[in-house]
Formats: structure tokens, sequence, C-alpha cells
């Protein structure tokens, strides 16, 4: 009977193993494919940054016959990256900054709820989220020129911050309801002002949700191309997105170029990626999981 | 250095619950008092209130004869020991400790004297590196420990600092905040709901309940002269026995019927109460300690008249002396939202003494109890106010 039984297990036992060398072959096989799916064409994008037009169309996937660095520096040039780029720069980081702290001194605020009006306060700014930038755009165009802020990077500036709050204070909202309410009262007993509180307690308490903020604004504020098309004309205030679309067709369009400035747009986004997957993967779980 | 009034405070939360009901108290400088009261009965409301933590209903605080009712905690130069410690914790524990000094804009050579002392009077100078989390229940409870004394406040509020301390450590922290406190001689308001705490910490104790203070008192007064059925069983472990009874005689020889049994009460007793003789004839609540019933075949030369006759159910020895629990057939009288965390009392009807080592009573057995009659106490049956 335990003959039997240890057979019997033994046998079990390297079924169990096969289930699990096949599970292992089906998902290495499946990321290999997602890995695929995002690879390509960012390699595509890096071959096709170095070909010459007539390289271009002649050979659109193998290595490039002569390798045309000179796109960089043309693209650097003609394609205004050298304006583009600082500008995006700028005010990728001036929004993704103001957005952050505005949506954490927000979700702060409300989750004091030392006035009646504070739920309701978070569902108004949540709402924004329901709020498509082409419904917008046209009053956004009217209060820019009536501020007169065309032709500066004000004019995307602002409205981003303002775009970023509704997922900033959705995400920190949460965040800051779990703040200890005790930590806060022994800072007051400790002599803290209220912003000395909101400084030194309450923004290192919520870093992991403001890390996550920053990612997920950031990565479209760097991206975002309808409000620069709509209110910048000038490369001098305009963002590679749409410096690089306005450069599409000006002459007879140079796709080399075009692919130097992507791979130039897109460069310091995989950069940070590689730089802080680890603070990228837990930013953006944050404040899915309470406490 | 401050002293502390409290007139007439009030707190009502929304919705109508009053949390604490015109509570007026006075803590002298230097003061050591314990807020003790069951679960719930308001303590913290009323230490947030003169923390500054809490908007005031009504009435006033004053800290050093100064009404503070506006002012932000930070401007009461108080410090507070939460129950939950409330550490900063992405903070070290020396700036935890020097938080209040960095806030404040002492010169950093002062605050590194200061953390020091600090950490040298609570032996946390092996610690001062790490975080709060990495710290074990009594060490976190002496880094907030010395996040209070580090300020040299004129008032220390503490809020329950021992509750999540195992026994041991709680034993010893409790000698160790009262020597702290008589070190410094800084007014403090201790809450806490253990009765140990409250008897052998503070230079008086303050009763609440139900957000209404009972009495406030020497421990020795609460514990021997409770002003109410409420403090006579909250305060004492086992409770004090509470018993519906009637006085029957006269003053030179009066008798207590208690259920089935019969006490002489001795004219002594008439001598300290002077309402008491008013109340021969009418129902009233008598009150037995445990510790003043005694097995009668220890104290041979007892009065004859001073004994029950009992029926012993249950017979805890805990080695110093015998817990013995005896049914007696008077109606118990109840306290309402009584909530004594030592509670042994067992069923109905159950009186209980503590016996001493020698007894060699068993469960059972039908002895006698002697029963000091000069000691017990006695409340009005309808308010449960101690005659
Ligand atoms: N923010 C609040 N809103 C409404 N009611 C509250 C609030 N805080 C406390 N209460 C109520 O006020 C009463 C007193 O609460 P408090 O915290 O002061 O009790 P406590 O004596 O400290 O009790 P414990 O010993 O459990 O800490 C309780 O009935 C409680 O439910
Ligand atoms: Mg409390």
């Amino acid at each position: 009977m335990t003959a039997l039984s240890l057979a019997d297990r033994r046998r079990r036992g390297a079924k169990a193993v096969r289930t699990r060398l096949f599970v292992g072959i089906a998902r290495s096989l499946f990321l290999a494919i997602l890995s695929l799916m995002v690879l390509v064409p960012i390699a595509y994008m890096v071959l096709a940054s170095f070909k010459t037009v007539p390289d271009f169309f002649g050979n659109p996937y193998g290595l490039p016959g002569t390798w045309a660095w000179d796109n960089y520096s043309r693209a650097w040039r003609d394609a205004h990256i050298s304006i583009t780029l600082p500008n995006t720069i700028i005010v990728t980081a001036v929004s993704v900054f103001g957005s952050t702290l505005l949506a954490a001194l927000i979700a702060y605020g409300i989750s004091r709820k030392e006035k009646p009006f504070a739920m309701g306060l978070y569902t108004f700014f949540v709402a924004g989220l329901l709020v498509p930038v082409n419904m917008i755009v046209l009053p956004l165009f009217i209060l820019i020129k009536w501020l007169g802020l065309f032709g500066t990077l004000m004019a995307l500036i602002f409205p981003y911050i303002a775009l970023g709050l509704p997922l900033g204070v959705l995400i920190l909202g949460p965040v800051a309801a779990t703040l200890p309410r005790d930590l806060i009262s022994a800072a007051q007993v400790d002599g803290a002002t209220e912003w000395q509180i909101f400084r030194r307690i309450v923004l290192p308490l919520m870093k992991p949700g403001l890390i996550s903020v920053a990612i997920l604004n950031g990565v479209w504020m760097w991206n975002e191309f309808f409000i620069p098309l709509i209110v910048a004309f000038k490369p001098e205030s305009q963002t590679m997105p749409v410096g690089i679309v306005s450069f599409v067709g000006a002459y007879s369009t140079e796709w080399g170029l075009v692919f130097a400035s992507v791979v130039v747009s897109t460069a310091p986004i995989l950069f940070a990626y590689l730089l802080m997957t680890r603070q990228f993967q837990s930013g953006l779980t944050a404040g899915a999981v309470k406490g | 250095m401050a002293n502390v009034t409290l007139k007439n405070l009030t707190k009502t939360y929304p919705g109508q619950v009053t949390a604490v009901d015109n509570l007026s108290l006075e803590i002298a400088d230097g003061e050591f008092l314990v807020l003790v009261g069951p679960s719930g009965c308001g303590k913290s409301t009323a230490l947030k209130m003169i923390a500054g933590l809490e908007p005031i209903t009504a009435g006033e605080v004053l800290i050093a004869d100064e009404v503070v009712n506006e002012y932000a905690s930070r401007d009461r130069d108080i410090a507070m020991v939460f129950q939950s410690y409330a550490l900063y914790p992405h903070m070290s524990v020396f700036d935890n400790i020097a938080f209040s000094l960095q806030i404040a804009k002492v010169p950093k050579a002062e605050i590194t004297r200061r953390v020091g002392e600090v950490a040298r009077i609570l032996q946390l100078e092996d610690y001062l590196r790490r975080k709060p989390g990495n710290l074990s229940g009594g060490q976190r409870q002496r880094v907030a420990m010395g996040r209070a004394i580090i300020r040299q406040p004129s008032v220390f509020l503490m809020d329950e600092p021992l509750s999540n301390l195992d026994a041991k450590l709680r034993v010893q922290m409790r000698s160790e905040i009262a020597q702290i406190q008589r070190r410094v001689k800084v007014t403090t308001i201790y809450v806490t709901h253990d009765q140990v705490e409250a008897m052998t910490m503070g230079d008086r104790v303050a009763l609440m309940k139900d957000g209404v203070l009972q009495q406030v008192d020497t421990p020795d007064n609460i514990y021997n002269r409770p002003a109410n059925t409420f403090v006579a069983s909250f305060i004492g472990s086992p409770s004090m026995n509470l018993y519906r009874a009637r006085l029957e005689g006269e003053v030179a020889s009066c008798t207590l019927v208690l259920g089935g049994n019969r006490l002489a009460i001795p004219a002594s007793v008439f001598a300290d109460r002077a309402e008491l003789a008013a109340k021969i004839g009418a129902d009233i609540i008598v009150g037995l300690r445990p510790e003043d019933l005694e097995d009668a075949a220890l104290l041979p030369t007892h009065p004859a008249d001073q004994r029950l006759a009992a029926h012993v159910i249950l017979n805890e020895s805990l080695g110093s002396d015998h817990m013995v629990h005896f049914p007696i057939d008077a109606p118990l009288a109840k306290v309402s939202d009584q909530d004594s965390l030592d509670e042994i009392v067992v069923a109905e009807g159950v009186c209980i003494g503590r016996f001493g080592a020698r007894s060699l009573v068993k469960a059972g057995q039908s002895i006698e109890v002697a029963v000091a009659c000069d000691r017990l106490h006695f409340f009005d049956a309808a308010t449960g106010l101690a005659i």
C-alpha cells in the first residue's frame, strides 16, 4: 500500500513538474511577445532616425545603408529641437511640480475635514477627469489671449497644472486620508505652524503618492499635443510634439529628421523609466492599497 | 510651570454627542492629576480641549491664569504624549525628539546637547539614529516621553501613554513617569482607564463618567470615601460589593438588615455620618470592600453580631490571599455602566471577600464571615450618593 501510494505520489509529482514547466514556457512566450510589441517600434524608430530619405523609402525595415548621423544635428537646428526640447523640459517640470504640490495641498486640506463642504470639494476636483480637453480649448484660448500669455510657456503651464489636478487629487485624497490624525496633532503641539506641518510631516509621508502623481501627469504633459497646437504658434513657445508635427510636410518630408526628433523626445522618458523602474512601479500602485 | 483651570468645560460633537459635560477642575502648579474613567467617558476629549486640538463648545480653559480658548496649540506651552505615541515615522529618534526645538529655531549645538541629556535620562542613547519603526513598544513610549520633556513646557498632557505596553513594562514605566514628573515638577494631567495607574501615580484623581466629573480627591480619599456608588465600584479590585439593605433600630443599637443576615452597626459609624441617622428605617445601599471581609475562623474575637453566614462557591487562591466568592441573598445594587477592567464579579448576588493567606476555606463549605462593620460604606438608594 505504501509502495503504491509512493509510486502514485511520484507520478503525481512528475505531473506537477510538467504542468509547472508548461506554465513557465507559456508565460515566457507571452512576455516575449509583449516585449517585442514594445521593442520593435522603438528599434524601428531608432534605425529610421539614421536613414537618409531615399534609404528610408528604399529599405524601410533593414539597417541604414549609410548611417546619417547628421540627421540629429540637422533636427537640432532645422526642426527647432534646440528650442522645443528645453521648452518641453521646462513646461513639464514646472507643471508637474505645480500640479503635484497643489494637488497635495488640496488633498491634505480636504482630508482634515474641518469644513462641511470638504467632501463636495473632493468630488468637484475629481469630476475634472470627466472634462475632455477638446471641450475647454476654446474658452482656454480666449482666456489665454485675455491674460496676454500668447507666445509664452505660461500659456501651456497654467492649463497643464489645472488639468493635472483632478488625477492628483484623486490619487492623493485617499493617501492624505490615511495620515494618522495624531501625527498632525503631535506636530501642532510641538509648535509647528500649518505650513511647517505640511512641509515636514505631510509631504514626506505622502511621498509614494506624490511620485505616482508626478509620473502619471508627467508622461501626458510631456506628450501633450492639442493645447500647444492651439495656443503655441511659433517654435519659441512650442513643445516637441507640435514642433515635430509642424516639421512634417513643411518641405518634402525628411523622415530621417522626423524620427531623429522623435527619438530625442522619447529618450528622456525611456531613460527616466530605466533609471527608476522601482519607483515607477511602486509609485503606480501607491494609493491603490490603503495604508 | 503653571496651574491649569477648567471652568464648565463642555464639548458637544456634531450629532449631539456630549462628550464632556460641564467639567470644572483646578490643577495646582506642579501637581500630578490623573483623569480616570471608563472607555468613552470623554477623557481624551477633555485633554484635547486643553491641548487646543479640539474646539471648545462651552466653558473656559485657563493655563497660568490666562484664558487660552482661542490660542493655537503651539501657543499654549504644553507637551502631549499620545496613546498611539504619534512618532513621526520618517524621522530618526533624534529628529523626533528634537523636532519641537528645530521648529523653535534653537541653535544646533544646544539641540544636540539637550537631546543627549533627554536620551540619557530615558536610556535612548543607543537608538538615536534609528527610525521609530525599528523600535520596541517600550522604546517608542520612551521616545514619546522624550519628545514631551525636551520642551520643558508648563504642562504635560498624557493620554493613556502606557496602554500599549505589556504588563511588566507598564509597571516599570509607571514608576519611571511618576519619578520624572516629581523631578521636573511640571503640572501633569494624565489620562488612563487603569485604576492601578490612577491610584499609584497621581497626587489627586479625577474620576469621570459619561462626560460628567464624579469626584476629585486624593487616591486615599477616593478609595476610602467614594462620593457615589459609581466611584465606589470603579475603584478597587475586586470591586466593592454593593447591596440594597435597610437600617433598623436606633443610633445606639442599630442593625443592618442585609437579606437574611443582621449586622450590628457601631455607634461610631453614625458619628462620622451626620445624615445616616435619618436613614434608619429607609432603604439604603451598603458597600463592603472585599478586604473588610474576613474568614471568621481567623478572628475568634470578632463580635458575634458582626458576622455573616455564608456558603462558599469558589475560592480563588492567590497565595498571598484568597478571593472567596459566596452568595448573599440581598438584592445587588446595580451600578449603571460599570466598566472596571479588573472586574472579577462572576454572578449576580455573589459577594467577594479577600481572606487572609492562612484561611482554610474551601468551595462548598458553610462558613462565617467577619464583617468590619465600622468600615462599611453607605449610599442613598435613590441617587447613589454617599451618605
Ligand atoms: N470626532 C468625534 N465625533 C463624534 N463623537 C466623538 C468624536 N470623538 C469622540 N467622540 C465621542 O465622544 C465620547 C468621548 O470620547 P473620548 O475619546 O473622549 O473617550 P475616552 O474617555 O478617551 O475613551 P477611551 O478610554 O476609549 O480612549 C465617545 O462617546 C465618543 O464616541
Ligand atoms: Mg481616549
